[in-house]
């Protein structure tokens, strides 16, 4: 186990060097010159070569590269400093990182507490019933989250829901904890301005888990140790929580730690769209103003958050199925 | 009265290519305490029978009819929750593949535990102690420590002794064993079926024992039912199906037995393959296999009718009696003295 | 989103002497000389701000347009721009000071400051807030762009400054209220510059920091009562405040980083009041009905063009292709592309509006004349366009596309990000023959616009503004002559170089002058809508509810 866990780790140093360095070298390679963000359009040379100089921006990528990673490990990944700072606004990226973070955490995590509260019941209803008229509702319901782009459904929701209806806020978001003063906040108000961004974020994944919990089901249903389980007399509904579920749901398990790391990429349209100021929204604006330092750190912080989320699903993997030994 | 009287038992399978008529007209009984063979090729109906008779089959594609009484009461009639109370406790079922039919996720204690507590309101410490009992009586060495381990963590011999554990446990009257030595390797093969017999004395359950193996039948049946093509093809005493097979699918069975006093060479197979079910031959189901086949044997399908002389003992063939004797007695010159 | 630098225009018409007259005429009359329209005060007004955030609330560090216009409510400067529309909203006023007194020779500025004012905190205001104010923009521990060379290089010590040698800029020294600036060499644009945002009266000891300060005291009619970077912002009413600007509104609560079209809908609802990030272009068309009520159009101070590369050797070193091209390209086309309201055909350099702007018919701005552009050429060819690669951009790319077919020229599009765009067409040497482009001053005065981005002698080996390469002697010398100048005689100056370059050497395909398109909900009184056009946004200051 310890075992396991270094090596994964250390496999998770190499990833990220490599991601690192990779956007590094496309940013470097973009000629977009971040110096006039500091020293001003109408600089002149000598103006942006005092900013290029003060910044370090005058030094090949390389140098840059290393004073990053020396950087992140002299202040520990979470250290204030540890990622720079913004060149659009000189933001810290910690800071930026630790006012948004929480935000695509409420999202994502929510959105797979989403999911999975849709794809459960509807995979195993249409599992139980195969052709039914229910499952030929859930297939349609697959077919239409997987076809449907996420801008496109959150603009009709926020349409029909938010502008017309009016039962959820057009956008917009509301802390969980300590808002904005004179700004809606607490869990309800959370709860309600994530709604729609849940239902929006969780559709397409929702629409693949009811497909995979079916086929799942189904295929566990067959299983000898199920014929078992009902030889001994079990009632349905104990097959189907301790013999199927159990079984049906483990490989779900781990497509649901890659799916949520999976989609925090998902996760950029609709922070857009819903005006939610998460991490997605951070690096969209900053691909567009060439703010490198937002964009690795958004890089990192993913990066890691990805590795730690995967190394809690395999743990919990191995504790789940008793088949599993990390080693 | 007997404790299973299985009549006219019948069992289709709707499929994508069409009907599949899996148990055809079967009938037999079980008495309390004895054991019955049922004995056949893969696909004639045998196991289908048994998970017919327990209600396994998949409601959605299988029509069944006919009856099967448990103790006078219908099983095939009877409401799912009254036979829900008899699966497990007053009728078990052991299935032929240890590997894949014990929960992987679950410890075998748990397994155990759950059969208990499906049918006796008993605390989970009592539970356990039972658990732990039946695990020591069917052999399990340091059953206190192995009964938290998980099903992967035991060998196959070992795991078909934990399904007849907990087949067991809640001391049933009649035990469904299918196959339950079919994967195992020879030397386990011999440790179950002595356990079964031992078992057997020490419980009191009758056994329905499903097996294509006459061999073993003929160590601890009381009873034979042949299975050929969804049919029963032949149905006996033990002794009197040793001492005088009656139809030519038996003697190919018996023909196939391994012998201490013959070559290898002459344990053959018998010749062709088990018919299909969804086409079945016209006439006798066996004809095209048999090389005693008339003209009759293609278009009439021979009845189920007394063969020998005993009540017991039916048969289901065209061959008059003259040759049947005769290849009793060819039969039993190389043959029945070391199997009985 | 690209830094949209704004423009600003103007206004130094008054020119130097005129403005030093005015200044002690105007003494008397300045108390309301910077007061807005009255409307109904109190209330909160719930802004959006789509698509971006606030770059910094620090005046030392603000650069964009969008903020601009809310610091424009919280900044006290020596003079100002009032809450009012064209014309008088582009004239230069006095505000913490009456308009300075100049030297003979025009390098030495003396503001006096007037007593009353105070920040939110209770501060006085001293004409050491100002002194702060200059010596921390120039401080190089700022890194601010407000330390360019083009804003205040002209004044004495700028470079010791800069460069880190000095942390008190030579020029500026306090005497009691009198704050005295002495300019090495002479600018007509002065006060202009120094009016600039960077400028604004700080409060004593606010602390050195390239990182800005997020909520600093300041003087104006409103203050920073709260900001959360990329959630929201608070503006109140400044209590100490004792001015003449307006300040109808209590609150200001500004939701950042909204989406353009949900927050459109917002502002529909009536559940946000006005979104400072602009409108989704295809929405536009539909607030027709509502002009003069909800929805208003004013010119912005800004030019889009075709920036033609003449560098030697390039398709458009040639005038003749160059003038071809300018009677080729269809404006209108060009501008619908931009959606409803859009902005106002052009084929100058100037926009209307600044002073000089001369309004000559130079080219066809009707729809393109391609009979003209083949006597101009008929030789063919084929040319490489840059243009940004989202919105109009894309529709435009097409128009010049079938606009040169017509008059036989072949043209590969490349299309790039904006921040790319701008960085790769500012390369010397970069392999391209035209560059859909645009540009907004930072400080109101012709200048700003032909000095910057048609002076040959401007062409540095990347980060180039004269993204046309244009360096023709003729038009330098014009220009550095123009640039010493003041008043009438500088306008004039500037107004016939515009139409000098467009009509003879035509570096440019100019076509259109944005406009700024306003769209406010029912709960906004429009009777209080005004236009500044400076900051070439609703004034929020002036704005107030039903």
């Amino acid at each position: 186990m310890t075992r396991y866990v270094i090596r994964r780790i250390l496999w998770a140093l190499v990833l990220f060097v490599v991601v690192t360095f990779v956007s590094y070298v496309i940013f470097f390679l973009i000629p977009a010159d971040p110096v006039k963000l500091f020293a001003g359009r109408q600089a002149t040379a000598e103006d942006l070569a005092r900013a290029a100089h003060y910044y370090g921006l005058d030094q090949p990528f390389y140098v840059q590269y290393w004073k990053f990673l020396s950087r992140l490990v002299a202040n520990g990944i979470i250290g204030k400093h540890a990622m720079g700072f913004s060149y659009a606004n000189r933001q810290w990226i910690s800071h930026v990182i630790k006012d948004r973070a929480p935000v695509t955490a409420s999202l994502v995590f929510g959105g797979a507490v989403f999911w999975m509260l849709i794809s459960v019941p509807i995979g195993i209803l249409s599992a139980l019933r195969p052709r039914s008229l229910a499952d030929r509702g859930a297939t349609i319901f697959v077919f239409i989250g997987i076809s449907a782009h996420p801008v496109f459904l959150a603009l009709i929701f926020l349409y029909i829901f938010g502008y017309k209806l009016q039962l959820f806020p057009i956008g917009s978001y509301a802390d969980f904890f300590n808002p904005p003063e004179g700004q809606p906040g607490g869990p309800i108000q959370w709860a309600w301005h994530m709604f729609l961004p849940w239902c929006t974020f969780a559709i397409l994944f929702a629409a693949l888990y009811v497909r995979m919990i079916r086929a799942s089901v189904i295929e566990t249903m067959s299983e000898d140790y199920v014929r078992t389980a009902r030889a001994k007399g079990a009632p349905e509904w104990i097959v189907m929580r301790s013999h199927i579920l159990r079984n049906a749901l483990l490989p779900i398990v781990t497509m649901l730690g890659m799916d949520i790391a999976l989609g925090m990429g998902g996760a950029v349209f609709t922070e857009s769209v819903y005006s939610l100021p998460g991490l997605g929204q951070a690096v969209v604006q900053s691909l567009e103003t060439f703010d490198l330092p937002v964009t690795m750190g958004v890089v990192v912080f993913a990066t890691t958050a990805v590795l730690i989320v995967n190394l809690i699903v395999d743990i919990l993997y191995a504790f789940i199925d008793p088949r599993i030994k990390l080693a | 009265m007997a404790l299973l009287d299985v009549k006219d038992l019948r069992t289709t399978f709707r499929t994508d290519d069409g009907l599949v008529k899996a148990v055809e007209g079967v009938s037999f009984s079980v008495e309390p305490g004895q054991t019955l063979g049922i004995v056949g090729e893969s696909g004639s109906g045998k196991s289908v029978t048994c998970l017919t008779i327990m209600g396994l089959n998949d409601r959605r594609s299988a029509v069944t009819t006919g009856e099967a009484f448990f103790k006078g009461d219908d099983l095939l009639t009877m409401p799912s929750s009254k036979l829900r109370s008899i699966r497990g406790n007053e009728i078990a079922m052991i299935f032929q593949d240890p590997m894949t039919s014990l929960n992987p996720v679950h410890t075998i204690g748990w397994q155990l535990v759950e059969a208990v507590h499906l049918h006796q309101d008993v605390s989970r410490s009592q539970a356990r102690a039972s658990a732990l009992d039946v695990l020591k009586a069917v052999g399990i060495p340091r059953a206190d420590q192995r009964i938290d381990d998980y099903p992967h963590q035991f060998s196959g011999g070992m795991r078909q002794r934990v399904m007849i554990a907990m087949a067991l446990i809640n001391n049933p009257d009649l035990l469904l064993a299918d196959e339950p030595t079919n994967a195992l390797d020879v030397k386990p093969q011999a440790q179950i079926l002595k356990l079964m017999g031992t078992l057997q004395k020490e419980f009191g359950s009758a056994i329905v024992l499903i097996t294509h193996d006459l061999g073993v039948v003929a160590e601890i049946a009381d009873d034979v039912v042949v299975m050929y093509g969804a049919q029963v093809v032949e149905r006996a005493t033990v002794n009197e199906l040793f001492a005088r097979p009656s139809m030519p699918y038996t003697w190919g069975l018996l023909g196939s037995l391994p012998r201490i006093d013959h070559d290898v060479e002459r344990l053959a197979q018998i010749p062709g393959s088990p018919p299909s079910l969804l086409n079945p031959p016209t006439g006798c189901r066996f004809h095209p296999r048999c090389k005693y086949a008339m003209s009759i044997c293609q278009s009439v399908m021979p009845e189920l009718l007394a063969a020998g002389g005993s009540a017991t003992h039916l048969s289901r063939c065209h061959l008059d009696q003259a040759t049947r004797d005769a290849e009793i007695k060819k039969l039993e010159s190389g043959h029945f003295a070391e199997v009985t | 989103m690209q830094r949209r630098l704004w423009l600003s225009i103007v206004a130094i018409a008054a020119g130097l002497s005129l403005l030093v007259a005015a200044g002690f005429a105007g003494a008397a009359k300045s108390a309301s000389g910077v007061a807005g329209k009255a409307g109904k005060t109190g209330g909160t007004l719930n802004v959006n701000l789509s698509a971006t955030d606030f770059d910094f609330l620090d005046p030392a560090l603000s650069y964009t347009s969008w903020t601009w216009q809310f610091t424009y409510l919280t900044n006290l400067k020596l003079l100002n721009y009032p809450d009012k529309p064209r014309p008088e909203g582009s004239q230069l006023v006095a505000e913490a000071s009456a308009l300075p007194t100049v030297s003979a020779d025009g390098k030495t500025y003396t503001f006096t400051i007037k007593p009353g004012f105070k920040f939110n905190t209770g501060e006085v205001v001293t004409a050491q807030s100002f002194a702060d104010a200059i010596d921390r923009t120039l401080n190089p521990k700022m890194q601010s762009p407000g330390a360019q060379d083009v804003f205040l290089g002209a004044v004495v010590g700028y470079a010791d400054m800069v460069g880190g040698k000095s942390t008190h800029l030579a020029g500026v020294t306090v005497k009691g209220a009198a704050l005295t600036i002495k300019l090495a060499t002479v600018d007509p644009a002065f006060l202009s510059k120094i009016s600039l945002p960077f400028f604004a009266a700080i409060p004593k000891g606010l602390p050195i920091n390239d990182k800005g300060e997020r909520t600093p005291a300041m003087a104006g009619p409103y203050y920073i009562k709260s900001y959360e970077v990329g959630r929201q912002a608070v503006f109140e009413k400044n209590p100490n405040y004792k001015g003449g600007r307006v300040a109808n509104l209590d609150r200001i609560v500004v939701t950042i980083n909204t989406d353009l079209d949900q927050s459109f809908l917002q502002v529909k609802s009536g559940q946000s009041d006005y979104d400072a990030g602009g409108l989704p272009p295809a929405q536009v068309a539909s607030l027709a009905p509502l002009l003069g009520k909800q929805f208003f159009v004013d010119t912005q101070l800004e030019v889009d063009y075709v920036a033609l590369n003449t560098s030697a050797g390039r398709f458009f070193s040639d005038v003749n292709a160059r003038k071809a091209a300018n009677n080729a390209v269809d404006r209108p086309a060009m501008l619908r592309a931009r959606g409803a309201f859009a902005g106002k055909r052009t084929d100058q350099q100037l926009p209307p509006g600044i002073a000089g702007f001369r309004d000559e018919k130079i080219y066809p701005i009707a729809g393109a004349n391609v009979e003209k552009a083949k006597s101009f050429w008929n030789k063919g060819g084929k040319i490489t366009i840059y243009t940004g690669n989202k919105g109009a951009a894309l529709i435009q790319a097409q128009v010049l596309q079938f606009n040169f077919k017509q008059i036989g020229v072949d043209t590969d599009i490349k299309q790039f990000t904006s921040a790319v765009l701008y960085a790769k067409a500012g390369t010397k040497g970069e392999a391209y023959d035209a560059a859909l482009v645009g540009w907004g001053s930072d400080y109101p005065d012709a200048s700003d616009f032909l000095d910057v981005l048609l002076n040959g002698q401007n062409i540095h080996d990347t980060n180039n503004n004269n993204l046309a390469y244009f360096n023709v002697p003729e038009v330098n010398t014009a220009l550095n002559k123009a640039a010493v100048l003041g008043g009438d005689a500088r306008a004039k100056a500037y107004g016939n170089v515009d139409v000098m370059i467009a009509a003879k050497y035509a570096p440019w395909v100019a076509y259109d002058n944005r406009n700024e398109r306003s769209f406010i909900s029912t709960r906004m009184d429009p009777a209080c809508f005004v236009f500044q056009p400076i900051y070439a946004k609703m004034d929020l200051a002036a704005a107030c509810l039903k």
